[in-house]
């Protein structure tokens, strides 16, 4: 397996990306804007320089005044960006060929943290915050009906660690993630959730991904001697199956992440100053390995919807890795 | 003059700096802030947990391990520290102390008057925090496992007549020795939004940067993101905040830098010699009440 990695640094602070269905094309959460890009466009920014965006670099301006807290996502269906405001969410084209739309839903809060859409489009569900007291607040969740204008707040559903938001197509239901302990929930909308348990020990990070077997949880957790290991759970209907730990060797891995189509795993590891985006199979056995160059520091890493890529992002980079062989 | 032969020391290389870290809930923030650390050839002198790619969270079979590395962390100087948890109150029924005439909560009077706070695990949340009072609070009638608590002042310590369990914060200890840090991240709910907290933290580190929440938080990347989203936060400053600080208006500027990067659901502040700089601009001295 050969891995071709090419990594740029971001002028501005880069908060979120994800892609089109159209290869290369993303939208991505600049400062407070969102811009489409096409990553050829950035791909061959000089090392020596960080590219900008919007009017002094590549990227076409989708929308501004989007903080941290304003959740956005692409629908899969009409590849309108769903931007969260309050009350309402904005309908945007980013290749800018239709007019936005503003989709009223009152109740929706001024922070959304994290959203997914359903297949059809018609459904939004985004992570809110709910206080508890003074010193104490969490998150939790609310699904937007983008027919009705209905905000439905989920009374059960609550963590103090960020949540990973998925459209289970499987058992029609979405699926609620928390990246702290591999815990998850599943809520259809209407019926009461249900939560999965993550597995024991001390977990470090992680990950959700809808495949065509259904959903599965990647877990990094620690071994009390301090030793690494990968544990996958596949999340059935009202469980999740843990497989055996796999010690993991080689750089340090923080966080695992598994390719929808098949089962591989992107790592992103780090031995010292120096990160490492690796690929390892089941049974946690490292495949091939790319060092990041200096300069570039990865946050993320999110599979492609296209075969055989990867995408790394970091608050000041983003970079595409291509796999063959 | 230099021996022919000899390594001459480079003394225009970088110098090494250090940092190290208390972690008490979601690992997130400090892993990430770690991780970024790391990147710049920075080294982790946390006592115990250096050598681990993440930071341990001391909860569970955590605690005791961990409580061994806080003891040593008393005798650790680093240029930075972070630490993140929960932080509040000393118990949740300190909030009782400051109701209004009718009886509904005073927020306000309880972020500027409350006299003890602290970071806190798990354990000391589900057990002392949340079933403790001052006249209530002995390990044997709380539910949980307060055994388990960890609590590290970030006020004076509690007295024993209200508050029978270990209070001791290592770094405030380090200070009786070590030379002062260039900073520290205080990455939990109102870290800066209890005046007896501002009082504490800038009175035993006047010169340091000092940032975490003015606001509650649901989880410590909020700060550890809006951290790394500041322009001003490039491997220069880390090195050597108080020449960035120092220059005229840039505190305000890396305030308005971390607030841009922050949920507009919070806010967010820094303290630098004795200053308070708050989210929409202004600044008070730290212990004022707000």
């Amino acid at each position: 397996m050969n891995i071709d990695l090419k990594a740029i640094r971001m002028q501005g602070a880069l908060h979120g990306m994800r892609e089109t269905r159209d290869a290369d094309h993303l939208i991505v959460h600049s400062e407070q804007s969102l811009f489409a890009i096409v990553w050829a466009a950035l791909e061959n920014t000089p090392e020596k320089l960080a590219a900008p965006l919007g009017p002094k670099g590549p990227g076409k301006l989708v929308a501004t005044g989007v903080a941290v807290d304003n959740a956005w996502v692409v629908d899969p269906k009409s590849q309108r960006v769903l931007l969260a405001r309050e009350g309402e969410f904005d309908s945007i084209d980013p290749w800018g060929q239709v007019q936005p739309q503003k989709i009223k839903v009152p109740g929706l809060p001024v922070g959304t943290f994290a959203a997914a859409v359903d297949s059809d489009g018609l459904h939004v569900l985004v992570v809110v915050v709910r206080d508890i007291n003074p010193d104490v607040s969490n998150y939790a969740i609310a699904l937007a009906d983008l027919t009705s204008g209905r905000l439905i707040r989920e009374g059960t559903i609550g963590s103090g660690a960020d949540l990973e938001l998925l459209w289970d197509g499987h058992f029609g239901a979405w699926v609620i993630g928390d990246t702290s302990r591999g815990a998850l929930w599943r809520w259809d909308g209407q019926r009461p959730a249900v939560k999965l348990a993550g597995p024991a020990g001390h977990v470090h990070s992680a990950t959700f991904a809808a495949t065509a077997e259904g959903v599965i949880v990647s877990v990094i957790a620690a071994k009390t001697a301090g030793e690494t290991v990968l544990v996958i759970g596949h999340a059935e209907r009202d469980r999740v199956v843990w497989a055996d730990p796999a010690t993991l060797t080689g750089s340090p891995v923080l966080m695992a992440w598994r390719d929808p189509a098949r089962p591989l795993w992107a790592c992103l590891a780090q031995a010292g100053a120096a990160q490492q985006i690796q690929f390892r199979d089941v049974g946690g056995k490292l495949l091939a390995e790319a060092a990041v160059r200096p300069g570039v520091h990865l946050a993320n890493l999110q599979w492609s919807v296209f075969p055989n890529r990867v995408w790394g992002v970091g608050i000041r980079a983003l970079a595409a890795v291509a796999l063959s062989g | 003059m230099a021996e022919v032969g000899r390594n001459v020391p480079n003394t225009i290389a970088k110098a090494p700096i250090t940092f190290a870290m208390i972690e008490l809930a979601d690992s997130a923030d400090c892993n990430a802030r770690k991780s970024q650390w790391l990147s710049y050839g920075f080294k982790d002198v946390t006592p115990k947990f250096s050598g681990r790619s993440t930071v341990p969270s001391l909860n569970g079979s955590m605690v005791a391990p961990g409580r061994d590395m806080l003891k040593e962390m008393a005798s650790v100087a680093a240029d930075w520290y972070m630490i993140s948890g929960h932080h509040g109150a000393l118990y949740e029924s300190d909030y009782d102390r400051f109701n209004t005439a009718d009886g509904a909560m005073d927020v306000r009077r309880i972020t500027n008057e409350e006299e003890y706070c602290g970071f806190f695990n798990e354990a000391y949340h589900e057990s002392y925090w949340e079933h403790a009072a001052r006249d209530h609070h002995d390990a044997v009638d709380l539910p949980g496992t307060p055994a388990n608590s960890i609590y590290l002042r970030t006020t004076d310590a509690a007295p024993a007549a209200i508050a029978s369990h270990d209070q001791g914060n290592p770094v405030f200890d380090s200070t009786s020795w070590a030379p002062a840090p260039k900073g520290i991240i205080i990455s939990a709910c109102n870290t800066l939004a209890y005046r007896s907290a501002r009082k504490t933290w800038s009175g035993y580190f006047p010169n340091a940067v000092i940032i975490g929440p003015i606001s509650r938080i649901v989880t410590g990347t909020w700060v550890s993101s809006a951290v790394a989203s500041a322009q001003a936060t490039n491997e220069s400053f880390w090195r050597d905040p108080q020449s960035v600080l120092d220059q005229a208006g840039m505190c305000e500027q890396l305030e308005k830098q971390l607030t841009a990067g922050f949920p507009r659901t919070g806010r967010i502040g820094l303290i630098y010699k004795t200053t308070l700089y708050q989210p929409d601009g202004s600044s008070v001295p730290a212990d004022s009440a707000l």
